[in-house]
């Protein structure tokens, strides 16, 4: 894969993720010296953050200059399992660097406002900087295991930021105080949706740890480049093995519960009880990118295994396949099914995290789907890759902006939900803009960076012969227009539905406010430079994949393209058709109309997923804890009760034999002597 | 050149002289003299050395063979002397005190002395006449301090003692019968055969001599005697003189079972006789609140465990298996841990006997503490301590015999951890108590338990010296 790459020293390119480390580490001491000053605390994290962004910039500027980046410790740190210490930065390394550092920094200035005054803010900032050093780590790292840490990492402090108001109080909550689904309650406390965070993402983890210990053993490394290298080896080992698709599915399962795609999607949901600034950084634009990056960088991998095999051994090839559609197919059924949710909803936050699933399900379609195009060679594979990093890239931009200004507008609004929102482009001119700006390159419409990035998915899968999952992209675009064009429209330009009280509303201070629209601008000149963005995406992913051709990302207008957007403009004329001039009353309609109550309840109750997974595991395992329980009763009881006045009583009876009276033992010993004098006497012989 | 066998003789006549002099001397000086005591101390030296010098020499034959020596029995004069010495250093000068006085200081000697003969045995007329000596000493020790409950302990000893003796009376009989049918001479302890006058003769040992060691069901008189008696007096009974009756059935058993047609029935009877003993004793003591009551079942417990031993001695003895060294090491390792335990612990309470009263009684004494706790412990069984090697050596040498009477005695020293540690967590419990132990009670426990771990580590040592 890469022929020659420079090595240098462990300094200075792992500064990218060691310094956002030591800036949580002082903020840790400095906590632990009793230090309470806030305003420290949020400029310490952002001036951490800082250093980083600078230095993954240079490491930018060098790659494009020189090419792939391999900062290695000299010592091997871990002898025995071969693990060394090291940063590698090859193009989607240096992207996905790029991206995290960056997008980090304006949320933590934002996070510098938005967190003023709470009584957790210091913790919040050790989490936070913690967080972002953690997610370096795992874009960065050269082996498996610094990867897992990095990994490991982001999920603690995702675990810890989204129960960050642990107290619990309803305001934080999500979903509707009291509402249940068939039995099941549908709303979420911040110290539960912790919880559910860190299981759900724990059974992937399991199964990645795994998948990691048998490429081990297998090959007696956990060096990526390594790994990559001897692909075909170990895949068509364990394609004759027949485990090859058990195997690579269970080492995908931890990028498929960190990116929250089908059937780990639930916890994505309730983690918007975290502070919205960690909604927009963790759960919108890079943790939950984890998975996607994984992908990213495993599928060329298994492809570059699978290709060399071509012809050779066509049982790996056909697993291969297997696996590549089997993720391709998770991808497409998240972003329709996650789409569809998003159409109901109302709370603001929570239609962004379905958005959020939605359109991590289309990046795992587009880095998937690449895997397919085996019969297209190396510039198949880069163009899928390329799509998936594209849509990676634009949506962490326009996501992170839409989160920030659902930030405001909660905050504003005193709720989570959209019903006493409307109207506010009255108020907020900025923010207005901002808004429809992120949100059209949500909704996929030119020149916006999103349009490119999706297309680029859909016909990634489109090229791979990939039928049903490039239909069910489609429909989920004309969805994702739908949804986004409702949440805006009310929230911007309608009439509320509660009426407001409180305050009236006004534009966010300058440290929110210029974060978002700084994104929400840059969501519209990656697009109009596209270009040159998706030039620099393609000549990275290139490098990295050794294409030497380059690899077209620009787009072409063919029928493919002209159907979605003339679907995604269908779905915008029809929301705007029913809310504006045809006035529907939804909350009437479903109130009245059987069959609009039981679609929306359906939709709204998340598919009843949620209740099914409660039911049949928590209730499962609940009721094996019951008959556990009733066991260990019936043995607690056997040994704390029944035995002890077994005994007791035995002790007492034996004892009392004993009345102290000479005569009584004189009769006693002569009477058992001649009993068994009697008994041995007879029975000798 | 004189003989091992002339000092040998002549250190027991010293002994003997002692105990006639002391009451002289007494006379002579004062009650609480110091040469009564020094000289009390002087025939437990002597004895020690007759017991070196006996394991030396061994096999030893003396008075024409009417008393005879070999390596277990040796071994088991070095426990007595090493029993002895702590029982007199526990008592140390408090005897003294007593009406009785120097009653107690010329008796332990004479004890010693007659632990020599009954050990060595011969003939069941010769055991018939040191068992009148060694017993009536021990009636008569056991009424020393004059109150009450001692003299009712010593009455009830001495009734039940009496009929007792009436069984071993038969039994000398019955082996002059069984001798002169298998054509040797005198009273000579002879095997057993299978015709059913045997049975008579078994039985009636066992019941004599089950009595003086508390096998159940013969045991009747051992909790209130060993509860009630003063403690000073039952360390000499449950130690020094206990290991001898113990020495003195293993000979007999061993003795009786070379007929290998007859050696199962006795293995049978007396396996049925352990599992009586231990679970009888282990259960009847878990939840007594009273330490002198508790350590008396339990000595009922340590006895079902050598009678395990003594049941693989009896099987192994008619299979004519080497075998038969282990059991009798195991008998004297356990015998010797459980007396030096049980003569250091008995003096323990001498006024008190409740553990409510006795509560936190060695909180103040680190050492004292330690030191109870590593006796308990040894006859809970725990390594390395002496406890652990004897019921070690005791069920593997029962495991040829059976695994299932193994088993019952591995669940009874399980149950017994629960009254050990109890009575362990009781006196070390950190609350104030108002009753202090004597200092050379507690210098008796803590020989007693660098006699334990210091013997823990040799304990293999005595299994090699008798194979």
């Amino acid at each position: 894969m890469e022929a020659s790459v420079a090595v240098t020293g462990l300094i200075p390119w792992s500064l990218i993720w060691m310094f956002p480390y030591l800036g949580a580490l002082i903020l840790a001491l400095l906590y632990l010296a009793g230090v309470k000053n806030e305003k420290i605390y949020g400029w310490g994290s952002v001036l951490s953050i800082a250093v980083s962004a600078i230095i993954a910039t240079m490491a930018a500027q060098k790659f494009y200059a020189e090419g792939p980046i391999y900062s290695l410790s000299t010592t091997t740190w871990v002898p025995w399992l071969n693990i060394t210490l090291g940063t590698y930065l090859d193009g989607l390394g240096v992207i996905m660097s790029l991206v995290v550092s960056w997008l980090s920094l304006l949320i933590a200035i934002y996070s510098v406002k938005y967190m003023e005054g709470d009584w957790g803010v210091q913790r919040y900032f050790f989490f936070f900087t913690f967080f972002v050093a953690s997610m370096l780590l795992l874009v960065t790292a050269d082996n498996l295991v610094l990867m897992f840490i990095g990994w490991e990492g982001t999920g603690l402090a995702s675990y810890a930021l989204i129960g960050h108001w642990y107290t619990d109080e309803e305001e934080y909550w999500v979903g509707v105080p009291g509402r249940k689904a068939l039995g099941q309650p549908m709303y979420f406390e911040p110290s539960h949706s912790g919880v559910r965070a860190i299981l759900f993402t724990r059974i992937g983890d399991i199964g990645l740890l795994i998948g990691m210990a048998v490429l081990f053993l297998l090959t007696g490394t956990f060096n990526i480049p390594e790994l990559a290298a001897s692909a075909s080896s170990w895949m068509g080992y364990l394609a004759t093995k027949g485990i090859l698709v058990p195997v690579l599915v269970t080492f995908s399962l931890g990028a498929l519960a960190k990116s929250a795609q089908f059937p780990f999607h639930e916890w994505l949901v309730t983690a918007m009880t975290g502070p919205t600034p960690v909604s927009a950084l963790i759960h919108a634009a890079t943790m939950v990118k984890a998975g996607v990056y994984f992908m990213l960088r495993f599928v060329p991998i298994f492809f570059a295994g699978a290709y060399a095999l071509l012809g050779a051994n066509p049982a790996a090839v056909e697993a291969a396949k297997e696996y590549f559609l089997l993720m391709a197919g998770l991808g497409a059924v998240t972003a329709f099914m996650m789409a569809t949710m998003a159409l109901v909803s109302n709370e603001l936050k929570l239609i962004l995290a379905y958005s959020t699933a939605s359109q991590l399900g289309y990046m795992f379609l587009g880095a998937a789907a690449a895997g397919l195009l085996l019969d297209k060679g190396y510039e198949g594979l880069a163009l899928g890759i390329s799509a998936g990093l594209s849509h990676l890239v634009s949506h962490a931009v326009f996501k992170a902006a839409l989160f920030l200004i659902a930030g405001w507008l909660i905050h504003v609004a005193h709720s989570r939900f959209i019903d006493p929102m409307g109207k506010y482009a009255k108020y907020m001119k900025i923010t207005a803009i901002a808004i429809w700006l992120a949100g059209l390159s949500l909704m996929g419409i030119p020149p916006l960076s999103g349009f490119f990035s999706k297309e680029l998915v859909l016909k990634t899968a489109e090229e791979a012969g990939f039928g049903w999952g490039y239909t069910l992209g489609v429909v989920t675009a004309a969805l994702t227009a739908a949804y986004t064009f409702r949440m805006v429209l009310r929230v911007f330009h309608l009439e509320p539905y509660e009426k407001h009280e409180g305050h009236e509303p006004h534009e966010a201070p300058g440290l929110m406010l210029w974060p978002y629209t700084i994104l929400a601008v840059t969501s519209l000149i990656l697009g109009l430079y596209w270009t040159g963005t998706g030039g620099a995406i393609a000549k990275a992913i290139g490098e990295t994949l050794s294409v030497e051709e380059s690899i077209q990302l620009s787009l072409h207008i063919t029928t493919g393209v002209l159907t979605v957007l003339s679907l995604v403009f269908a779905s915008i004329i029809i929301v705007w058709a029913l809310y504006v001039p045809l006035k529907v009353d939804f909350r009437r309609l479903i109130a009245e109309a059987g069959w609009a109550r039981i679609l929306h309840d359906f939709l709204y109750d998340r598919w009843y997923i949620n209740s099914i997974y409660y039911i049949v595991i928590v209730g499962g395992f609940s009721a094996l804890a019951y008959l556990l329980g009733v066991v260990d009763f019936g043995i607690d009881m056997l040994y704390h009760y029944a035995i002890p006045v077994l005994f007791i009583l035995g002790a007492s009876a034996l004892r009392a034999l004993h009345r102290g009276k000479t005569n009584y033992y004189m009769m006693l010993y002569v009477y058992f002597a001649a009993l068994i004098l009697l008994f041995v006497y007879l029975a000798w012989g | 050149m004189v003989s091992t066998v002339t000092y040998i003789e002549a250190g027991l006549y010293s002994i003997l002289a002692i105990a006639l002099i002391i009451p002289l001397a007494s006379m002579a000086t004062s009650r609480t003299s110091k040469l009564v005591h020094a000289l009390t101390w002087l025939a437990v030296f002597i004895f020690a050395l007759v017991a070196i010098a006996t394991y030396t020499s061994t096999p030893l034959n003396l008075y024409g063979g009417v008393i005879q020596h070999d390596k277990f029995t040796a071994l088991l004069l070095n426990s007595i002397a090493l029993t002895a010495a702590i029982s007199l250093l526990s008592a140390n000068k408090e005897p003294a005190y007593w009406e009785s006085s120097p009653a107690y200081y010329s008796l332990l000697p004479l004890a010693l002395f007659g632990t020599f003969f009954l050990l060595g045995a011969a003939d069941a007329l010769m055991v018939l006449a040191t068992w009148l000596l060694v017993s009536i000493i021990s009636y008569v020790m056991l009424a020393l301090p004059a109150d009450k409950a001692s003299r009712g302990a010593a009455v009830q000893y001495i009734f039940i003692g009496a009929i007792a003796t009436l069984f071993l009376a038969i039994w000398v009989g019955g082996e002059y019968v069984l001798s002169s049918q298998a054509g040797k001479m005198g009273f000579t302890i002879t095997s057993l055969t299978l015709d059913k006058f045997s049975a008579l003769v078994l039985i009636t040992a066992i019941v004599a001599l089950g009595f003086k060691i508390g096998i159940v069901p013969f045991h009747w008189w051992l909790p209130s005697v060993y509860s009630n008696g003063n403690g000073y007096m039952v360390s000499i009974v449950t130690g020094m003189i206990k290991i001898a009756f113990i020495g003195l059935v293993a000979r007999v058993i061993l003795n009786s079972s070379l007929n290998p047609l007859v050696s199962g029935n006795i293995a049978l009877i007396l396996a049925a006789l352990a599992v009586l003993t231990m679970t009888y004793g282990n259960i009847a003591a878990l939840t007594t609140r009273n330490l002198q009551k508790l350590l008396a079942y339990s000595s009922i417990a340590q006895v079902g465990y050598i009678l395990v031993g003594l049941t693989a001695l009896a099987y192994l003895a008619g299979t004519g298996s080497t075998n038969v060294s282990l059991a009798l090491a195991a008998i004297v390792i356990h015998a010797t841990a459980y007396g030096v335990a049980k003569a250091a612990l008995f003096p323990l309470n001498v006024d008190e006997k409740s553990l409510d009263k006795l509560r936190g009684l060695l909180s103040k004494d680190k050492l004292a503490a330690a030191s109870t706790a590593i006796l308990l412990l040894s006859l809970l069984g725990l390594p390395p301590l002496l406890g652990f090697w004897g019921k070690f050596y005791l069920f593997y040498a029962a495991s040829s015999y059976s695994i299932i009477l193994v088993a019952i005695a591995l669940i009874n020293s399980a149950i017994s951890s629960a009254y050990y540690v109890r009575a362990i967590r009781e006196l070390v419990a950190s609350e104030p108590t108002e009753v202090t132990p004597r200092w050379h009670v507690v210098a008796a426990i803590l020989i007693a338990a660098l006699a334990t771990l210091a013997l823990g580590f040799i304990a293999p040592y005595y299994v090699t010296s008798l194979s």
